[in-house]
């Protein structure tokens, strides 16, 4: 038998999510791979939404800064300038800049000179992101690397090869106590198994923001 | 109070916090991080809010000096800092002489509570490096004065040299005959994550060295960029840990005077007391919390509150407040082993805290939660072992 690689496995895992996808797992397509995230690189990312490219939303999502700040404003109480120093620990100059881009968005409005809220847009911006790490062997990586990516995805799932899920099988209940899903990839019969459906979890905001941004980046490519 | 603060890039008033915090007593200056200008309004400062009794050392970082390429910031501002020295700038005993003066000069005007000797890094205690460092250790000791306010030696090696008890018993035999109030010693790591692999060996050697030189010799041992391996160090006699915000100024290595390219930004970490570690707020405090053991992970410091009740992961946690309340967890833990008494009860008190973490980690990692390797149980199991090591070597 030809040794697995996690390329291979991402292959025919891929392909078959797009043709034959798990009755669970249904309604949920691809969007990238690879996304940079505050908290490393999934190896692919879906969504059952349906998310619309707009290049000057992404790229005003995409940035650590803008996604931490945006995440502490809110929609009826405007949050002041000092406000925002004490809950993210940016200068005032660097808060001031990211709020012209996020008003460029359309994301913010300065409703007084230093008070800022969120607009419709921004409230707006929601949706259930998934995260799929693949592996060959080593399941507790994967594990571990699913629960990081749980930050701003709230459903996450390990994807091993049939060959080798036994090992992660046998500790299914850490899977469960974490909330985090197993599914397996029949190499051979192209068959994709979902041993543990994920549980869905509370993401992080900023976390989710910065995301939304990249997979709305990745999807206008 | 026993943790002095390892000063870098980015300063800010977490110095002057931790102090006027009662986690700090003292503070080891970073001339490759501050102007000559800056540094000394510094000093002054700290002097003029704090007193005599604040502890204030400047670490010349001589060892910069052979690092090729370096990444030296302020460093070669200072009259005494000269880089691109080889090895044979330091075969000639009247150059050795001049860059132990110059330095020591230096640091006579600015108000330090002890000097510090310039050194070099070595790998061995038995190699050509060591013997240099030898050199410029007893020029810098027949280069005090009676005004001067007391020289510690820097000893700065690489962790390897620790794997071997004979070299290390002829160097202690060496420099404990040396009439000096202290040493600063700095271990130069080879894991580069954080925190890094501990040897057992190595930190039994390590102790056994701080022990020799603390406890038996009665010297006064700072122990840079030691963090939470410097508990250690105090349980056997050393004066002080030191510790950062960075994570390069909680554990030595040559690369934070080296070019690098690229990186992101390090992510959030929580110091854990009952842990013995910093753990990652995301996802290991984060899926601590859900599964509802946070107890296990909490260190009951006055910080905590930023973190609120709900998710960890979730409200900020900015780098300025991380480091006060690792300050005040590792003054903390200082304080139980230091105050335990004699070297025997010290050891008792630090072996409860390991056997403690490693039960921490045993019912969290039971519990469901999954760590990193770096973030694991692997260092507490480490100085458990190292502790029971040395504690049968020696018969405390």
């Amino acid at each position: 038998m030809k040794p697995v690689t996690e390329e291979a496995v991402s292959r025919v895992f891929l392909r078959v999510f797009a043709e034959r996808p798990p009755s669970n797992l249904r309604g949920v397509s691809i969007l990238c791979s690879e996304l940079d995230c505050l908290q490393g690189r999934p190896d692919h990312v879906g969504s059952k939404s349906t998310l619309v490219h707009c290049g000057v939303l992404a790229s005003a999502l995409n940035s650590r800064t803008r996604s931490e700040i945006l995440a502490r404003l809110h929609r009826r109480a405007p949050r002041t300038l000092p406000y925002v120093k004490r809950a993210t620990g940016y200068t005032g100059k660097t808060i001031v800049e990211a709020m012209r881009v996020l008003e460029l968005a359309a994301l913010v409005r300065e409703t007084a000179p230093g008070r800022f809220l969120l607009t419709e847009r921004a409230e707006n911006l929601r949706g259930d992101l998934w995260s799929f790490e693949l592996k060959v062997e080593q399941w507790q990586r994967a594990l571990f690397q699913a629960t990081q990516y749980q930050a701003f995805a709230s459903r996450s799932v390990v994807v091993l090869p049939e060959a080798w899920v036994h090992r992660a099988e046998r500790n299914l209940d850490r899977f469960a106590a974490l909330g985090v899903g197993l599914l397996a990839v029949d190499m051979e019969s192209e068959a994709l198994r979902v041993i543990l459906p994920p549980k869905r979890v509370n993401t992080i905001k900023a976390h989710f923001l910065y995301a939304l941004g990249g997979v709305l980046a990745a999807s206008s490519r | 109070m026993t943790i002095y603060a390892q000063h870098g890039y980015g300063k800010s008033d977490k110095i002057e916090a931790g102090i006027r915090g009662k986690t700090l007593s003292g503070v080891v200056l970073s001339p490759r991080d501050e102007t000559p200008a800056r540094m000394e309004s510094y000093v002054a400062d700290l002097r003029g809010e704090f007193g005599a009794d604040l502890q204030i050392l400047l670490d010349p970082q001589f060892y910069a000096t052979t690092v090729l390429p370096a990444r030296d910031g302020k460093l070669p501002d200072y009259p005494y800092y000269r880089g691109g020295l080889t090895r044979g700038n330091f075969v000639s005993p009247s150059n050795i002489a001049l860059y132990v003066r110059e330095t020591l000069d230096y640091q006579r005007t600015l108000g330090v509570s002890r000097l510090v000797s310039p050194t070099v890094l070595f790998d061995d205690f038995n190699d050509p490096w060591s013997q240099i460092a030898l050199g410029m250790a007893s020029e810098a000791q027949g280069a005090l004065t009676p005004s001067d306010p007391g020289l510690l030696l820097s000893l700065v090696f690489d962790e390897g040299a620790l794997r071997h008890r004979k070299p290390l018993d002829d160097f202690l035999d060496l420099i404990t005959m040396w009439d000096v109030p202290g040493f600063y010693v700095v271990v130069r790591r080879a894991d580069v994550g954080y925190p890094a692999h501990s040897d057992e060996t190595v930190l039994t050697n390590l102790m056994y060295l701080l022990y020799a030189l603390g406890e038996i010799n009665s010297f006064e041992v700072v122990t840079g960029y030691s963090d939470f391996v410097g508990l250690l160090g105090q349980a056997v006699g050393a004066t002080a840990t030191c510790t950062g915000w960075y994570n390069s100024l909680r554990q030595f290595s040559l690369r934070r005077f080296q070019p690098v390219s690229g990186g992101r930004a390090a992510r959030p970490r929580y110091s854990s007391g009952p842990l013995l570690n910093s753990v990652l707020i995301l996802p290991e405090f984060s899926s601590a919390w859900r599964l509802g053991h946070t107890a296990s992970v909490h260190s009951g410091t006055a910080h905590d509150a930023a973190l609120g009740s709900g998710n960890p992961g979730t409200p900020p946690w900015p780098a300025a407040v991380s480091c006060l309340h690792h300050w005040e967890v590792m003054s903390r833990l200082a304080s139980t082993v230091v105050t335990a008494g004699r070297t025997s009860r010290r050891l008792d008190a630090l072996e409860a805290i390991l056997n403690n973490a490693i039960a921490s980690y045993a019912s969290l990692e039971a519990a469901g939660v999954t760590f990193g390797t770096h973030t694991g149980s692997r260092e507490a199991h480490a100085m458990s072992r190292a502790v029971a090591a040395f504690r049968r070597e020696v018969g405390v």
